[in-house]
């Protein structure tokens, strides 16, 4: 009887044990395999993460694609595609002045814990060309109280006289919202001379030296509101060795100055002589390239000089109260200015001539109309700069000329819905008497004298036809996932 | 029952105790492990993934100053990103064995513990390009150490290419 019950007490211990062992090896094992799932989940989440940014990409370059085949016709609907990884939608919206906006959507994986999908939002613009307010490839010289807003850059000399200013973007006497060009003035390979009472607000950056070995020449009561650098294109300044050029001289600098010579200037900062500092280097301008596809239908009016002379001048006078559209013009030249006075500007315009000047020396332009508008006026001619130094623009002379009453703003402060961009990268740009106007100048040469004010306008930043490409990526933004149609991008 | 019995049996059943408990505290040590490099591998992911976005559509990175180098490495980087369509200033920086973030002119907040101090002289690398000026790439390299024994190291890297550098630098004069 007794082995009978010992043997039957032995038996439920065993059982007992075995269950309890079993179940705290389950527990483990539930708890290492929970473990090992997460991983294994997490990688594969992750691996369709990285994956969904390519689907995604792959969407916007199908749109690019579709873009280009369409030469800027978008998609009215949204657009879908597969790659190996995953599904892409895509949607194009187009903007103002060939700017376009494509959103994109990947996904990867199946429905559930490792399906990943990201949303792109990119957008196609000119690429971005024009920076300076002032861009000269040779010289830019100013002469009596010119204004200028923004940066002014010069390949070799830049001559700020008596009275001028060149100010930053944001101070009260410039546009209100303006935000480029803190009115720095870069001479890349020769000095910047800055005659009495004339400013810099910004910095001075010279990279060579005039006659008498000044990089920075200040008369009396000239100011640099940045800092004022004396550079050499000399590497190690190997070209002066016992510091005679390369100097700083006369009026006040508020920020530091730095130079391989001498500094003279009253000097706010700290004053660093006997170094030897690269200069800028030298800047090219942005070509340009002509495709009637880049502008609005029905709006390109394309003239071959001599012979359509007659009937671009009966054109330009039919309309000279109410001028839009773009105007491509080949041949011509000298004979054949381009003759634009008197014209008033309602809407966006681009004249472009390969060969001919373009006018402006007697009756002026002006804009009309509550309409934001932005003028490119381009002309290729030829011509050196000495004769339309002289002469202050006129035809023949310069490659473009404007003298009296070129005007687009009434104050320079008061803003104006009309931006300006005037590029000539083979001949001088001329200004004379009472020019004012928000934009950009970008030319071989530049001449600006008497009462002259010239805002950089950012509108002008990018400008479809120039550049080295038509339309570039200029944003890219990864916004939170959501579908392609979602207007904001968090 | 006799006392050899006895001892025999308590014997055996002491061995088979101590290799469950040993079995047992191993796997659970084990367990433990696993958890804390995962929990770990989670926080380098989340690190990584949300710099390498802001990186990617970076407008402005922390430059690199010495003009003869092409690839400079820092334990800290500085850049601007569009945060909710605003350009912002961000700033990562290792000390010690934290990485803190910091966002505009906000405090530092710490984002990740447990980095390994022997690698975050190298946790960013930003690298120039040819053809555009300034940096073009910044390579993140996440070394973190779990804290739970035994010592390992978790290493994450991410090559980010700057999405917006090139529009902005190529063309303009």
């Amino acid at each position: 009887m007794n082995r009978l019950i010992r043997h039957r007490d032995e038996q439920g211990v065993a059982l007992v044990t075995a269950i309890m062992v079993g179940f705290i090896a389950t527990l483990f094992i539930s708890s290492m395999m929970y473990v090992a799932f997460h991983n294994q989940t997490s990688s594969a989440k992750n691996r369709s993460w990285g994956q969904a940014l390519h689907v995604a990409e792959s969407g916007v370059h199908q749109a690019i694609a579709y873009l280009q085949n369409s030469s800027g016709v978008v998609p009215a609907t949204t657009q879908t595609g597969t790659t190996e990884e995953g599904t892409y939608q895509y949607r194009v919206v187009a903007q103002a002045r060939n700017h376009y906006q494509i959103d994109a959507v990947g996904t990867v994986g199946t429905a559930g814990a490792t399906q990943a999908t990201r949303r792109l939002r990119v957008t196609m613009a000119p690429p971005i060309s024009f920076k300076y307010a002032l861009f000269s490839l040779s010289d830019v010289t100013t002469k009596n109280n010119n204004v200028v807003c923004g940066d002014i850059w010069a390949n070799t000399y830049v001559e700020v006289y008596n009275g001028d200013s060149v100010l930053s973007s944001t101070n009260p006497s410039c546009p209100a919202g303006g935000t480029l060009g803190s009115g720095n003035v870069a001479a890349a390979t020769s000095y910047i001379s800055m005659s009495n009472n004339s400013t810099v607000e910004g910095d001075a950056w010279s990279g060579g030296y005039d006659s008498s070995g000044y990089g920075i020449s200040m008369s009396n009561g000239a100011t640099v509101g940045g800092n004022a650098k004396a550079s050499s294109s000399t590497p190690s300044c190997a070209d002066d060795p016992s510091h005679a050029k390369y100097k700083i001289g006369g009026g006040s600098i508020a920020g530091t100055a730095t130079a391989w010579g001498t500094i003279a200037s009253s000097v706010t900062g700290t004053k660093t002589t006997n170094t030897c500092t690269a200069a800028p280097g030298t800047k090219t301008i942005p070509p340009f390239t002509f495709n009637t596809g880049n502008y609005p239908a029905g709006t390109v009016h394309q003239y071959a000089f001599p012979t359509d002379y007659a009937a671009f001048n009966t054109y330009i006078a039919a309309n000279k109260s109410n001028l839009s559209g773009t105007f491509y013009i080949t041949g011509g030249g000298a004979s054949y200015p381009v003759d634009l006075n008197g014209t008033t500007v309602s809407g966006d315009l681009t004249v472009y001539a390969d060969t001919s000047p373009i006018d402006m020396t007697s009756g002026g332009m002006g804009s009309t109309g509550a309409t934001d508008k932005v003028i490119v006026l381009a002309s290729l001619y030829a011509a050196p700069a000495s004769s339309c130094t002289t002469t202050g623009g006129n035809p023949s002379d310069c490659a473009i000329g404007f003298k009296n009453n070129f005007s687009m703003t009434s104050s320079l402060s008061g803003g104006s819905n009309t931006a300006v961009l005037l590029y000539a990268p083979n001949g001088p740009v001329a200004f004379k008497n009472n020019t004012d106007f928000h934009g950009a100048v970008y030319a071989n040469n530049i001449q600006v004298k008497n009462n002259m004010n010239v805002a950089y306008d950012s509108r002008l930043e990018q400008i479809v036809g120039f550049g080295t490409a038509t339309l570039d990526i200029t944003d890219w933004q990864e916004c939170d996932p959501g579908a392609v149609t979602t207007s904001s991008c968090g | 029952m006799t006392i050899i019995e006895l001892v025999i049996t308590s014997a055996l059943l002491l061995i088979v105790l101590l290799t469950v408990f040993n079995a047992l505290d191993s796997v659970s040590g084990v367990q433990a492990y696993q958890a804390d490099r995962t929990k770990n591998l989670d926080d380098m992911r989340n690190v990584l993934n949300k710099m390498t976005r802001e990186i990617r559509q970076a407008t402005a990175v922390e430059e690199i100053t010495d003009p003869t180098a092409t690839t400079v490495t820092s334990s800290s980087l500085t850049y601007t990103t569009a945060i909710n369509g605003t350009a912002t200033s961000i700033t990562y920086a290792a000390s010690g064995t934290s990485l803190t973030r910091k966002v505009g002119t906000a405090a530092a907040f710490t984002v990740l513990q447990n980095l390994n101090p022997g690698a975050t002289a190298t946790l960013f690398t930003r690298t120039r390009a040819t053809d555009v000026t300034g940096v073009q790439w910044v390579e993140i390299d996440l070394s973190v150490n779990p804290a739970r024994r035994p010592t390992t190291t978790l290493e994450l890297k991410s090559e980010v290419n700057l999405r917006n550098r090139t529009a902005s630098l190529t063309g303009a004069s």
